[in-house]
């Protein structure tokens, strides 16, 4: 199976954008993870690339064709006219703001066109301790995410979406034997959301198989884990990487849009752009982030033929 | 050549739940009775409606002890408990006589297997619910069998073709289980882990145990009992010659297991072992509203007896139809027959 296409979109040009997208290109677990296509001004990935003495290519890569991966090659779809006029490093400008729009806008229509799955996975955690996840499992943080799946569904044109709610403990509690939570917390919120289709909880080792066999429009995880775990079996060939860099950041996956999209948690830092110096933690996870729901979400699309691909 | 074959015995679990017709429907199958010799522990009329419900054709001999066992193919051989009261009994209900049934049909196939008149025991699927309104406060079979024969130091594998997973805690809540994650137990089911593989003939089992946290608590950020209590069990059985690996982080370490890069993976709690394992051996067919496949197979550790069970549960909302798989039973059956042949082999040496 071809790995996850992850849009990146340069942002202001400006900014740290650019270079910290190199940087994060650079890292191997990162490649592992998906294949990227960078939305943008080549001539301003061309200058990111001097600036952190990336030695490879930039591609401009042509609209609508597929794209060609290969090492030492970083492949940019040309959002905007080009030369790097009125762009400097650290100055806000009309100009970049319009770049990074177009980027955006272009980013969205590609993964629109690719988007043609009916399932998905949102977890109401994701990067704490398991001990901190359970103290996460509140019934209005549950009843919101519901709620925010239910719109993303919508949005993609699932009028009644079905969505399955997990439980947090084995067998989703067997009615209190094992933990409160089911009934204090998710019982609750699911009971407050049922007409947005909501059903659950469901036992955790279960749900997973009957979304993928199409159940489901979308699974309710209660941690990190609980979902990532099924998501790697059916999605993900694991490529061996050495850990690179002790800086890992909190990303941003937004939830409420019907494309699968994770972020950066810092802005521009017009300060420090072009200067090489950004830290490009973030962007390295939020890459991998995106590359891993991709992977989920290709599986799922697949429906049952997801089974048959890991057996092979 | 029958007389040879080792002794499989059947507990029938919950009447109202699917176990007695899978039971009927793999027992109804001439190659089960080519490869072993089962008998189900049980109630003779319930075997025999489960029979009707999976229409096939075969007969109930009612016995007393595995002795008066024919063995033969179209009949299936019932150590009869007369514990169930067919007229009463509804499919898909949560009642203590269900519980009750469930939990002396597994306590009968334990003590046929501790006095060595059975091989190698296989249980039906039982209601936690069920066997909790009986009277019988036991979180499960693996707790019941526990108990019954004394074992201290036992734990949960579940096995669905190349992955095999052990378990340091099943049924408990996950908080608890995030207290259970302790460097003695943690090496303790490395260790059950280890000695199962060899037994099984893999001289130099490849072990990988899974963190508890994302990322394997990703040094520290999230969690500190990979460091204080996980790395410590894996270092202590690395210095007994053990090729243990970890901890892995826990959303990678099962699709390399699958890949088979480790003989067996060593979980950190219920569903961490669970998911994987189901995603892999059972499949949703949203057509036919159905699974299509329930493959797999649990067996629980450190037990002076042999016992393997199906990996699903009472599937209360499809008893009684007839339309329940047989396949992960049979798994099941399969992974028991090829411990009570080892386990023959030790006594005759010994």
């Amino acid at each position: 199976m071809r790995k996850p296409i992850v849009g990146v979109t340069m942002g202001d040009a400006a900014g740290i954008g650019p270079e910290i997208i190199l940087m994060a290109l650079a890292r191997r677990e990162v490649r592992a993870a998906g294949d990227y296509v960078v939305y943008g001004l080549p001539e301003v990935m061309a200058r990111a690339a001097t600036l952190v003495g990336w030695k490879g290519e930039i591609r401009e890569a042509p609209e609508g064709e597929n794209f060609l991966f290969e090492e030492g090659l970083h492949n940019v779809v040309r959002c905007g006219a080009g030369s790097l006029d009125s762009i400097s490093y650290g100055a806000v400008s009309a100009r970049c703001g319009q770049l990074a729009f177009d980027a955006i806008k272009r980013a969205i229509e590609y993964a629109m066109l690719l988007m043609e799955g009916n399932f998905r996975v949102a977890h109401i955690s994701t990067h704490v301790s398991l001990f901190d996840a359970i103290k996460a499992v509140k019934k209005e943080r549950v009843a919101t995410v519901i709620r925010l799946v239910h719109e993303a569904l919508n949005e993609m044109g699932i009028r009644k979406p079905r969505i399955a709610v997990a439980g947090l403990n084995p067998y989703a509690g067997e009615n209190g034997l094992f933990g409160r939570e089911v009934i204090e917390e998710i019982s609750p919120a699911v009971a407050q959301t049922a007409s947005l289709g909501a059903v659950g909880p469901l036992p955790p080792d279960s749900v997973f198989s009957r979304a993928a066999g199409g159940e489901f429009d979308a699974v309710i995880a209660m941690y990190h884990d609980q979902d990532h775990i099924p998501l790697k079996m059916v999605g993900f060939r694991y490529c061996e990487c050495e850990a690179e860099g002790p800086s890992i950041s909190g990303i941003n996956i937004t939830l409420g849009s019907p494309v699968i999209r994770c972020s950066i948690d810092h802005g521009t830092a017009f300060n420090l752009a072009g200067a090489g110096s950004a830290d490009p933690g973030s962007m390295a996870t939020a890459m991998i982030t995106a590359a891993e729901m991709a992977a989920g979400a290709m599986i799922r699309r697949k429906g049952t033929a997801g089974a048959g691909f890991i057996k092979e | 050549m029958a007389g040879t074959l080792p002794i499989i015995g059947i507990s029938m679990g919950d009447p109202a739940g699917i176990g007695p017709e899978i039971a009927a429907k793999a027992l109804a199958k001439r190659k089960t009775y080519e490869k072993c010799r089962p008998l189900v522990t049980g109630d003779a009329s319930a075997m025999e409606q489960a029979i009707r419900i999976a229409k096939v054709n075969l007969m109930v001999n009612a016995i007393e002890k595995p002795s008066q066992a024919k063995f033969e193919f179209g009949t299936i051989d019932v150590v009869d408990l007369k514990d169930v009261d067919v007229a009463k009994l509804e499919h898909g209900k949560v009642s203590a006589m269900g519980g009750k049934a469930a939990f002396d049909a597994v306590k009968k196939v334990i003590e046929l297997a501790m006095v060595d008149e059975v091989d190698a025991t296989v249980t039906g699927p039982l209601n936690k619910e069920a066997l909790n309104l009986a009277g019988y406060h036991y979180t499960g079979h693996t707790e019941i069998y526990a108990d019954f024969t004394k074992t201290k130091d036992y734990t949960m594998m579940l096995a669905e073709g190349k992955l095999r997973v052990v378990h340091v805690s099943t049924h408990v809540s996950l908080r608890q289980a995030c207290d259970n994650v302790k460097k003695e137990r943690v090496y303790a089911v490395i260790k059950l882990a280890y000695e199962t593989m060899k037994a099984f003939g893999i001289e130099n089992p490849r072990i990988g145990v899974a963190g508890l946290n994302p990322h394997a608590g990703d040094g520290g950020l999230f969690g500190c009992e990979e460091a204080e209590e996980i790395l410590p069990a894996i270092l202590k059985a690395r210095t007994e010659g053990m090729t243990v690996d970890g901890p892995v982080p826990p959303d990678t370490l099962f699709s390399k297991a699958l890949g088979g890069q480790y003989d067996i993976v060593v979980a950190m709690y219920h569903d961490q072992g669970h998911i994987p394992l189901k995603v892999v051996g059972f499949t949703w067919s949203e057509t036919e509203k159905r699974w299509n496949s329930v493959s797999g197979v649990n067996i629980t550790l450190g037990l002076p007896i042999i016992r393997t069970s199906v990996d699903h549960g009472t599937a209360f909302g499809k008893a009684g139809k007839g339309t329940a798989t047989e396949e992960s039973l049979i798994n099941a059956i399969d992974y028991a027959i090829q411990f009570a042949y080892q386990r023959i082999a030790k006594k005759a040496t010994r």
